[in-house]
C-alpha cells in the first residue's frame, strides 16, 4: 500500500483482476454477486435507482444508502454512498468504479471514493502550525485528498 | 451530530475552504482575512462561525480584537474516515477476487 501518490481528489485504489470487464461488471452490478463481496443489497445499474448495502462492518453502523448517479455499462458506475448513523445526519460521499480491459484479457479496476476536496498546495503550511511532519504529510494528503491504495 | 458530518459539509463550501487554508498559513483577524476575498466581512464571519462549529478553526481574543487560526486537530475525524475506508476497500476487493475466481465465464 503506497500513499499520497496521486493528484486526484479522493481515495483512489487500483486493482488488477484476471477476469474480463463483462464479468467484473456483473460482480459490481448484480445484487446477488455484489452481496457476496460487499454485502446484501438491491442494486440496479440504472441512473436514479436508490438502493441499500448492508456492509455489517465494525465502525460502519447500519446500511449504506446509495443512489446510482452515472452508468456506462461495463465501463463505469457512480453512486452516492451515505452512511446512516445512529445520531445526527448521514455522512455523504460518492463511489465510482472504472473498468478498463487489460492486454491479457483481464480488468484494471479503479475505485474512486470521496466526499470533499481541498486544494493541496497550501496544506503543507499546516506543518508550521506546530504539528509533526508525519502528521502534516498525512493532512496534506487529506487536504489534497490524494490517497492511493495498491492491491 | 457526528463530527465527520460537520467537517464534510463545512469544507464542501469553496470560500470556507479558502478561509481554512489561509488560516492554516497564519493567525489572522477577520479584517485581514477579508482582504483578498470578494466576499463581505459579515459573510467571512459566518464562514468562520461554521468552521469554528466544526472544530476546524480556533479563536483567540485580545481585548476587543479576535484572531483566528486553523485547528489542524479538527481534521482528525476526517483522517479516521479515510483510514476506515483505506482498510475497508482492499479487504472487500479481496472478497471480490475470490468471487470472480469462482464465477462462470
Amino acid at each position: 500500500m503506497s500513499d499520497l501518490a496521486t493528484t486526484t481528489e479522493t481515495i483512489v485504489a487500483d486493482f488488477d483482476l484476471a477476469e474480463p470487464p463483462h464479468q467484473v461488471w456483473r460482480a459490481l452490478t448484480e445484487p446477488e454477486l455484489l452481496a457476496a463481496w460487499l454485502g446484501p443489497n438491491d442494486i440496479r445499474a440504472e441512473v436514479g435507482h436508490r438502493f441499500q448495502v448492508q456492509t455489517a462492518e465494525p465502525g460502519l453502523d447500519g446500511a449504506i444508502q446509495c443512489e446510482v448517479l452515472e452508468v456506462d455499462p461495463k465501463r463505469s458506475i457512480t453512486y452516492s454512498w451515505r452512511e446512516e448513523r445512529d445520531r445526527g445526519p448521514a455522512l455523504d460521499s460518492r463511489v465510482t468504479w472504472i473498468l478498463t480491459p487489460t492486454f491479457v484479457g483481464g480488468t484494471h479496476l479503479r475505485l474512486v471514493h470521496g466526499g470533499f476536496a481541498l486544494s493541496g498546495g497550501r496544506a503543507l503550511a499546516l506543518a508550521g502550525a506546530g504539528i509533526s511532519r508525519a502528521l502534516a504529510w498525512r493532512m496534506a494528503g487529506v487536504l489534497a485528498a490524494a490517497f492511493r491504495l495498491a492491491a | 451530530m457526528s463530527p465527520e458530518v460537520d467537517i464534510f459539509r463545512t469544507l464542501a463550501d469553496p470560500t470556507r475552504r479558502a478561509v481554512f487554508e489561509r488560516l492554516a498559513a497564519r493567525e489572522m483577524s477577520v479584517s485581514e482575512l477579508t482582504t483578498g476575498f470578494s466576499v463581505s466581512q459579515p459573510a467571512i464571519s459566518q464562514h468562520l462561525a461554521a468552521l469554528r462549529g466544526a472544530g476546524l478553526v480556533s479563536e483567540r481574543r485580545e481585548g476587543r480584537f479576535a484572531y483566528y487560526r486553523a485547528a489542524p486537530e479538527g481534521l482528525a475525524p476526517l483522517l479516521d474516515w479515510i483510514d476506515r475506508y483505506r482498510a475497508f476497500w482492499p479487504e472487500r476487493i479481496n472478497r471480490l477476487k475470490d468471487l470472480l475466481k469462482g464465477m462462470d465465464q
